[in-house]
């Protein structure tokens, strides 16, 4: 699998947001987006899920386009893990993971045995067996979060767009789900995900693509995008970059704000 | 990572919701059965069997025609349109429910309702026949509905959708109803306000055996997509994006939907009058009973909604020696159950 991402110009209406953006995530990569709010990240999912036409360039995945691609088609190639939320009705967890079998089913028909027995092995698989019969909307967010890449999961996509799979959590649950975004990965999901920590980048990326005002885009490995003065440029704050080991011995960055 | 084999959990659900289906079944069957018997006119057991053997066998059944009339002209029509009626509010209150995200909205916004209203009252002022009330009826619910879809289509481009739709449903049933009124206004006093009047409160007391197929064959013609889209309503209960993103062509279903919805309801209105709170009430304590999966949600509404609906007719012509307008009993019932629900506070289920 290969998402090819080639000289992209996004935008509403007549407005360019962003443009020549040019990356590419392959089966087992982990590409992060960091970026100040309001630069075009998520213009940028929203093009490549197809709810925006592209104004320039394009998106080819296995080297085929995806733009004239169906819905259901796109689906169960490209799975999306939005941020968390809370849908009007009490669906309990097991429905609400079900959800991702849509995909592969037709118009007409309801999810089978079948399609529970794989919800209910891709939760045991990521630790949420027990959420079953809870009430999504009742559940935390960390949970919630957790549910989410499980439906995301058993659309059984080769690639997994996530929306900020880290916000609005507590630290521990952060970890959790950065733990289990490398588990996936492990597993020859390409994924590719918004944050707004730069550690995260050095965590778990293969590759980082920066998204600055006015129209910047750096893309490379965390070591070569993610640096003092690139967080400078883009955030306006200043940072210092340190080093910590983690127990395998392998040199971890971790990104510090200066404050006065 | 391979995949461990687990216990399938999932079978147990499909056995329990099975069981609830068939108990709401045989509470449909009892509660029709139990119908035929209520009334000014009694049957007795004997002559209840005589009628259904002699119908069934093609043979006469030796009873006095006032019993054969009753039962087959009056009662059984009756008694089947109320369940067809109740039915047919249940699930598109459900469906409305799902596609618009919001537990509140009803079979009355997008103006389906006062558009339908408009329309049947419209053929009663110039005496159309049954079947013009039903046509007029349905061609007002459809223009009131797509008008309220034309404004929202305008001004919700960005923002939100579904508020958008709900006030323009608003706007849309105020102008209808205002349009219901001004028929009233220049009716004859004496003999078309009187029967817009009555006609409006809702009541099925004049049902035809005719009517059955007429409210029927409508319903059945919208109620089959309804059910087979079931499952795709689900995702409409999330974000469009998100449904879209699960391989959900949202504007078709919710089109659809929408369509079968407005259909459902200007064909009860045609037959039976305004008959408010149903497709309130119905979608949310079928909810509470089975849960929001559409998947067993939706039989379950045509199974409650048409049981209770025959609950409260059989009540209006029974209750007292004059008939109650069946409107006015749905609403006298409905509301507090309404309130009942917003004071429970009972978070995820409102």
């Amino acid at each position: 699998m290969s998402l090819v991402v080639k000289n992209l110009a996004c935008g509403y209406g007549d407005r360019v947001v962003i443009s020549n953006i040019n990356l590419v995530v392959e089966a087992g990569e982990i590409v992060c987006i960091l970026g100040p709010n309001g630069v075009g990240k998520t213009t940028f999912f929203k093009t490549i899920q197809g709810f925006l036409s592209p104004k320039d360039g394009e998106v080819l995945l296995d080297g085929e386009a995806i733009r004239a691609w169906d819905k259901k088609r796109l689906a169960r190639a490209l799975a999306y893990v939005p941020q968390t939320h809370s849908p009007p009705f009490p669906y309990k967890v097991r429905d609400v993971v079900v959800m991702g079998r849509t995909a592969h089913l037709n118009m007409f028909s309801v999810p089978g045995k079948e399609d529970y027995r794989l919800g209910e092995e891709i939760m045991e698989k990521l630790g949420i067996a027990h959420l079953v019969n809870k009430i999504y909307s009742q559940i935390s967010g960390g949970e919630r979060q957790m549910v989410l890449i499980a439906r995301a999961l058993v659309q059984q996509p080769k690639l997994l767009m996530m929306d900020e799979p880290t916000s609005n959590l507590d630290f521990g649950n952060q970890v959790k789900v950065l733990q289990q975004i490398i588990n996936l990965s492990r597993e020859n999901i390409g994924i590719i995900m918004t944050t707004h920590f730069p550690d995260h980048a050095f965590l778990c990326s293969t590759k980082v693509a920066l998204f600055e005002r006015d129209n910047r885009f750096t893309y490379g490995t965390a070591e070569e995008v993610v640096t003092e003065e690139s967080l400078k440029a883009a955030y306006s704050v200043n940072v210092k970059m340190t080093e910590v080991e983690n127990r395998h011995g392998v040199k971890l960055k971790i990104c510090t704000p200066m404050l006065d | 990572m391979t995949i461990r084999n687990s216990p399938v959990r999932g079978e147990g659900v499909f056995a329990s919701d099975l069981l609830k289906i068939g108990l709401m079944f045989v509470l449909a069957i009892s509660a029709i059965v139990m119908s035929l018997f209520i009334g000014r006119y009694s049957i007795s057991l004997t002559q209840f069997w005589h009628l259904l053997a002699a119908k069934l066998l093609g043979l006469s059944s030796n009873l006095p025609e006032n019993v054969e009339m009753v039962f087959f002209r009056v009662r059984l029509p009756r008694v089947i349109v109320a369940f067809l009626a109740g039915s047919g509010l249940a699930v598109a209150g459900a469906s409305y429910q799902g596609v618009f995200r919001n537990p509140m909205v009803s079979p009355d916004i997008l103006g389906a309702t006062a558009g339908a209203g408009l329309g049947a009252a419209l053929a009663l002022l110039f005496s159309f026949s049954s079947l013009g009330v039903q046509i007029a009826s349905f061609v007002m619910g459809i223009i009131a509905v797509s008008i309220t879809y034309l404004i929202c289509l305008r001004v919700g481009k960005r923002g939100n959708v579904i508020l958008t739709l709900v006030l323009a449903g608003m706007v849309v049933s105020a102008l209808f109803q205002a349009g219901i009124s001004l028929i009233k206004f220049t009716a004859d006093p004496y003999t078309k306000l009187p029967e817009i009047t009555f006609w409006l409160m809702g009541s099925l007391a004049s049902v035809k055996a005719g009517d059955i197929a007429k409210l029927g064959i409508p319903l059945a013609c919208a109620c089959l997509p309804l059910f087979l889209l079931r499952w795709q309503v689900n995702l409409l209960a999330f974000s469009d994006e998100e449904a879209s993103a699960m391989g959900v062509n949202t504007k078709r279903i919710r089109f659809l939907v929408i369509v079968c919805s407005t259909l459902i309801t200007s064909g009860v209105v045609s037959i039976g009058g305004i008959i408010g709170w149903v497709g309130l009430v119905m979608p949310h304590l079928t909810r509470m009973i089975v849960g929001p999966d559409y998947k067993v949600l939706m039989p379950a509404s045509i199974l409650l909604g048409g049981t209770y609906l025959l609950l409260v007719d059989d009540l209006a012509r029974s209750m007292t020696a004059m008939e109650i307008p069946l409107g006015i009993l749905t609403a006298v019932i409905g509301a507090p159950f309404f309130i009942y629900l917003l004071c429970g506070g009972r978070s995820g289920w409102l």
